[in-house]
């Protein structure tokens, strides 16, 4: 490690001008409401959609009670079972943990890493947040009207998606496809802010390579959302006109109730392949920033530069590319032409290899590591087991042949909670955590986040693991209950049963991580500016919680990666990303 | 610059590190970025909706949507705006004012002309015989036109900005930056109207071109 | 330390529960043993990397977790080893993709020597076509579909006349004889799923679409929809029933074929009224029922179910369980009738009854105790169960209660207040509609179940007698 010193008058030029024109809100109103500070924003995007991910919280409870204790609770019904499945499954994936991970963690985030005041388009950010809102109202609104949200399954299949006999076929599937679609308009201002953000404003010297691998994942998951969320959009519209001006894009010539539909020549699975090229990228959507944050996490509470921080980079761009090809995977048995599982199952597996090298990565980072097993390391763990359990299982419905007798039963709902559930939600309590005291300026209650995390940790590998056996058993998914089979055993209800109650105790706990989080931002310890000792820009703010403009007088200048822990010949573990070499060094490294 | 390929990240730097770059230039350079994202956006967007037309297509029962020759000359109106914003973009840059404001006002009225246009092929197409909804090429006719449509119309509002900005101040050269990406705008989406035009709603030429890719 | 013995019990918890716990797939019983070898491999090559990298992970923190003093390495990258375990995760990757592929080219291609059979899905229920003597399946369309012609066969299609119709859930298969099942759907998706059988595939509507099987166990299978289809996805089962080739034969020849069920429509009323004799003792004269001998009327009742019941009466497919005292009284009746032709003269000349009673029955009291556990309460609430009516029960009965013919679903207007309380009830207990054959009434009574106490359905029987049918103008309560 050789450093050449310089002179640092000649090393760095001084900034020319005041680098970003800033906003600055007069009124109350625009401070907080109407923000156009992408800190702001952030913490709105979050408490929405953690607000609305409560609620199907509550509704995968119900879920649950009915599978664990059939027609107990009375007020499930079959239909409510199914909207309770559908919106459950359509909150967490698309209104939680992509608003969350993108407008919550993205805005925060991205401008404090790459050294900019801001977004680049604070207006554009601040309408792109009430649009997102208006999307999560307009589903919420689907709750009361008349028949009920829909009950199509999250994946909302034509015909029965719009056909009576499915619960919601009149307004509430509507209203789920114009939620849709407004969602997708305000999150396409969003990432067009992020995208825009770190290509444009990054500041002087961090060049693409030394941006953490959090801004990275968050960046690649944007581009695939930009791209993908398209599909969607189109496909919402046509059902939408299939419905409402009676075209036939995926209508065929059916029956309905009894009698011929007016429908002709329409075709479903154009739908399928629409959605799932949309579909697949989103688990990618949802995964690629918490790869990005799970490698931050553990460099950081593992002292230790991320291992290979080259290749993770690739791996993250280049499973962004492959998941384009890959959608039919979730249509081996749609009735497709089977033909072309040859080559969905290979792209599949193909993905495996650079998702596998990630992991590799991770667990040499902690290897020779100087591990502290803080609340965010011990989430960054648990995510490894879930994501390599999760991951593992994909290798069984990735391949058409394997799948086949596990498609449409519980082990994919199991395989998937693992993968895109379980695992980003353990980084985003690991993330939140870890950025808590810079966001709040406050510490939490460490013996709540650590009950919070031991009863998620455990609680939720009790909830998914016996689910896989149900699926291998042959148990439906999306079934109200499975009495009356000749191949289940009746222990598979006592499997149920437990599943539920680890189920509703994780819920629980969930609760006092809530409270930890509210509680604490008034009544916390008070924290100090980088008590990580972490690198990244967002750690060497002048204030805690970083003021308006996030930086000082003058935006820091980068001169190194963020990866600088524990150097050797340097005294500290670690050297933030703005001191300059000559600084850095000590009387060993000479 | 640093290569993204070749770079060592965990070498810290050692050379002068570039000048910050001025508030404006950033603004100017994240506007021309943000819109080639954005069309970037809009070409998956039509691009899925070709490929489902398509994949439509190959059906045995399927009728092409009855010609409308009036979209040739809308096609003409398009081509028309784009060609006043290229030339607003040369007088911009050789300093001429008032003929970078025509021409503004030329390609916005040219534009508003096209949009009535397409509306009017749309009660053409609907008071044809064959222009019932259950059709689905019709369908697909006044999915794609009228999401076309839409995005000329906000291609307006930037216009619109753009024109007030001309009459504003006297300075040609500084309205360049606007004014050129009025024009890629316009560009692109004259491209993707010829696109959809020639491929969808000119006779069989979608088909002929499946045909040759073997697809029926 | 405690996270790495945390996440070591984890681990071995898993391995341990996987090879120790009593839950895994149901025994195969067709030729798919390939695809069970596919999924033991992958459950190796994947067991072994989950062990190894999270037992990696415990190691690792318990060995280099922060203590006094320690300082971390420093190593950027080895592109040796990322080199090293890229090229060893693919080769784990390859070992089972190359099976993979080979079999699912198996499961795309049908042999030469596969049977043909068309199996139509439909809310929410099965039925079946064999192709008949000239082996080829008749042109079919949904604008044929009608309660006649249920498949929907194109009857100006002379290979369709001799198509058999299986116009019931539960199908029968040859052992060891491959079969290509052709499935088809006329209003949404549906899927078909034998667990046993391993390969399942979807119905879309507007196509056929394919998969094969050869059954090697004869056996009583489970069929189950495994793509939600609305609300009675759950409640769409069926049974496929593998024969050794005798019985096969002997069960097929009982099967009709399309021209016979056509033939069937033509009655003969005179034979009917003949045949009814026998009934009227119970059921009145004119149809009207007797509450106290617990005979519901059947005028008013929908024909294609009433046929269906006798056949189940005949079968021993309904009237057989030990509790249903009505039922076992109904089943020597329903023996009486000889064929199809008969039972559907009977139902023709029913349905030109009237269904007024001659004399007051509120006369008969003799067994007025026995009713007692069917006497339907005063204080059914028809509010409290709109709901549940609207959203479940209406789906296949319709909003106004008048049947839906696809479904399978009989009218619920014109049905006595007592007699669908008690069979509600029959339904929901497991009286009737759990014998194996039949398949709609476990559809019924897996809906019954959701009506836990009596009083639910004393709600539902009061909701459904405020429907007014528009296609039978005389409702319950006008009569009564």
């Amino acid at each position: 490690m050789e450093h050449i010193a310089h002179d640092e008058t000649s090393f760095v030029r001084p900034a020319e001008v005041g680098e970003m024109e800033l906003y600055h809100a007069k009124t109350w109103l625009g401070k907080y409401v109407f923000s156009q500070d992408a800190k702001t924003i952030a913490i709105q995007y979050a408490a929405t959609a953690i607000a609305i991910g409560m609620v199907a919280l509550v509704l995968s409870w119900f879920m649950r009670l009915q599978l664990a204790w059939p027609n107990t609770f009375t007020f499930i019904d079959p239909a409510y079972y199914l909207q309770a499945v559908t919106m459950h499954g359509m909150i967490m994936v698309v209104y939680l943990l992509t608003a969350l991970f993108l407008g919550g963690f993205g805005n925060y985030l991205i401008p404090l890493m790459v050294g900019a005041r801001d977004m680049v388009f604070p207006w554009l950010n601040m309408i792109s947040f009430w649009v997102y809102f208006t999307a999560v109202l307009l589903l919420a609104a689907s709750f009361f009207v008349g028949g009920g949200s829909t009950g199509a399954g999250w994946t909302l299949y034509p015909p029965q998606a719009i056909l009576p006999g499915t619960p919601g076929s009149e307004a509430g599937i509507l209203l789920m496809l114009a939620s849709l679609a407004v969602f997708i308009i305000g999150f396409t201002m969003g990432g067009l802010n992020y995208v825009v953000t770190i290509l444009q404003a990054r500041t002087r010297g961090m060049t693409l390579m030394r941006m953490p691998l959090t801004v990275w994942g968050i960046f690649v998951a944007t581009v695939l959302a930009l791209f993908a969320f398209p599909a969607l959009f189109v496909s919402a519209i046509m059902m939408s006109l299939d419905v409402l001006l009676g075209t036939s894009f995926f209508m065929p010539a059916i029956m309905t109730m009894g009698s011929e539909a007016d429908h002709v020549g329409g075709n479903p699975l154009l739908f399928q392949h629409l959605f799932w090229f949309f579909g697949h990228p989103e688990v990618y959507i949802v995964a690629l920033p918490a790869f990005g944050i799970v490698s931050d996490l553990i460099s950081i509470h593992a002292r230790k530069n991320i291992f290979g921080y080259r290749m993770m980079v690739w791996a993250i761009v280049i499973i962004g590319a492959l998941s384009f090809v890959v959608w039919a995977h979730h249509m081996y048995v749609s009735g497709m032409n089977p033909y072309f599982g040859f080559f969905f199952a290979t792209t599949t597996l193909i993905i495996a290899v650079p998702t596998a090298l990630k992991v590799y990565n991770w667990v040499l980072t902690l290897w020779q590591g100087n591990i502290h097993l803080t609340i965010p390391m011990l989430f960054s763990i648990a995510f490894l087991l879930f994501f390599i359990n999760g991951g593992m299982t994909g290798l069984f419905l990735g391949n058409a042949t394997v799948s086949m007798p596990l498609s449409d039963t519980l082990f994919v709902v199991a395989h998937f909670h693992m993968v895109m559930a379980v695992a980003p939600v353990m980084v985003v309590c690991g993330a939140i955590y870890h950025w808590y005291p810079k966001i709040t300026g406050r510490w939490y209650h460490e013996g709540m986040a650590r009950f919070h995390f031991w009863v998620t940790f455990v609680g939720s590998y009790l909830v998914f693991l016996p689910m896989h056996y149900l699926g291998i058993m042959g148990v439906p998914r999306r079934y109200f209950e499975i009495t009356g089979t000749t191949f289940l055993p009746d222990s598979a209800q006592n499997v149920n049963a437990s599943i539920t109650i680890a189920a509703l105790v994780v819920g629980v706990a969930q609760i006092v991580f809530l409270y930890n989080l509210i509680v604490s931002a008034f009544n916390g310890k008070k924290a100090p500016g980088n008590p990580w000792n972490a690198t990244s820009l967002e750690w060497q703010t002048e204030t805690t919680p970083p003021g308006h403009g996030n930086f000082g007088k003058e935006l820091p200048c980068v001169y190194r990666w963020a990866y600088d822990y524990s150097v050797p010949g340097v005294e500290e573990d670690f050297i933030p990303q703005n001191v300059p070499p000559r600084n850095a060094q000590t009387e060993g490294a000479q | 610059m640093s290569n993204i390929f070749t770079e060592q990240p965990w070498i810290a730097d050692t050379g002068p590190i570039a000048p910050a770059l001025s508030g404006a230039e950033i603004a100017m350079h994240s506007r021309r970025s943000a819109l080639k994202v954005l069309l970037s956006v809009v070409s998956i967007f039509f691009m899925l909706m070709i490929v489902a037309y398509g994949g439509r297509m190959l059906y045995q029962d399927w009728q092409p949507t009855p010609q409308i020759s009036l979209l040739w000359a809308n096609t003409g109106l398009l081509l028309l705006s784009s060609l006043c914003l290229q030339a607003a973009l040369m007088w911009a840059r050789a300093d001429k004012v008032h003929w970078v404001r025509g021409a503004l006002v030329g390609a916005g009225v040219l534009t508003v002309l096209f949009l009535a246009g397409q509306l009017t092929a749309w009660q053409q197409l609907t008071s044809m015989v064959l222009g019932d909804f259950s059709n689905p090429s019709v369908g697909f006719f006044f999915m794609i036109t009228g999401i076309h449509g839409l995005h000329m119309a906000g291609g307006m509002v930037a216009l619109v900005r753009a024109i007030r900005r001309a009459f504003g101040q006297s300075d040609a050269r500084a309205m360049e930056h606007n004014v050129s990406n009025c024009a890629l705008y316009w560009h692109y989406l004259l491209g993707v109207w010829l696109v959809v035009f020639g491929l969808l709603f000119t006779g069989n030429n979608f088909e002929i071109l499946l045909r040759i890719c073997g697809f029926i | 330390m405690f996270a790495a013995i945390v996440l070591l019990v984890l681990v071995l918890g898993t391995v341990v529960f996987h090879f120790l716990s009593p839950w895994y797939f149901t025994p195969i019983a067709s030729n798919w043993s390939s695809m069970d070898d596919t999924i033991t491999l992958t459950f190796v090559v994947t067991g072994l990397g989950f062990v190894l990298c999270n037992g990696f992970i415990a190691y690792c923190i318990i060995k280099f977790r922060n203590k006094e003093g320690r300082r971390a390495e420093y190593e950027p990258e080895s592109v040796k080893m990322e080199t090293w375990l890229t090229g060893l995760t693919t080769v784990g990757i390859a070992a089972m993709l190359a099976p993979g592929l080979l079999i699912w080219k198996d499961v795309v291609t049908p042999p030469d020597d596969a049977m043909q059979l068309e199996v139509l899905a439909r809310q929410w229920n099965w039925s079946y076509r064999l192709p008949g003597e000239d082996g080829q399946l008749g042109a079919v369309a949904v604008s044929h579909t009608s309660e006649q012609n249920p498949l929907g066969i194109d009857p100006s299609d002379p290979f369709g006349q001799d198509d058999v119709i299986i116009y019931d859930p539960v199908m029968h298969l040859k052992v060891d004889q491959p079969v290509t099942f052709l499935l088809r759907s006329t209003d949404v998706l549906h899927n078909f799923t034998v667990p046993q059988f391993r390969v399942k595939m979807d119905f879309v509507p507007g196509q056929v679409t394919y998969i094969w099987a050869e059954p090697t166990e004869p056996g009583s299978y489970d069929l189950l929809c495994e793509e939600l289809c609305g609300v009675g996805h759950y409640a769409m089962r069926g049974r496929v029933i593998v024969d050794t080739e005798e019985s096969y034969a002997a069960w097929l020849a009982d099967q009709p074929t399309f021209a016979e069920t056509q033939a069937e429509l033509s009655t003969d009323l005179v034979a009917g009224q003949a045949g009814y004799a026998v009934c009227s003792s119970c059921h009145g004269v004119n149809a009207e029922g007797n509450k106290a001998m617990h005979a519901p009327r059947l005028a008013g009742m929908d024909s294609e179910y009433m046929k269906r019941q006798l056949r189940h009466f005949k079968r021993g497919v309904r009237g057989t369980h030990e509790d249903d005292t009505w039922g076992r009284t109904m089943a020597p009746m329903a023996m009486m009738l000889g064929d199809a032709a008969a039972i559907n003269n009977v139902v023709s000349y029913i349905g030109t009854l009237s269904g007024q009673a001659e004399f007051d029955d509120s006369t008969n009291l003799g067994l007025a105790a026995a009713v007692e556990r069917y006497e339907p309460s005063a204080s059914g609430d028809p509010a409290k169960s709109e709901a549940l009516y609207l959203s479940t029960c209406a789906q296949c009965h319709g909003e106004s209660g008048e049947g839906v013919w696809t479904v399978n679903a009989p009218a619920l207007t014109g049905l006595e207040d007592w007699y669908l309380a008690s069979q509600i009830k029959n339904f929901r207990d497991g009286i009737r509609g759990r014998h194996a054959d039949d398949l709609y009434g476990l559809q019924m009574g897996l809906v019954a179940n959701t009506m836990t106490d009596d009083q639910a359905i004393q709600d539902m029987v009061a909701f459904i007698s405020t429907l007014e049918n528009p296609q039978q103008p005389v409702t319950l309560a006008q009569q009564n």
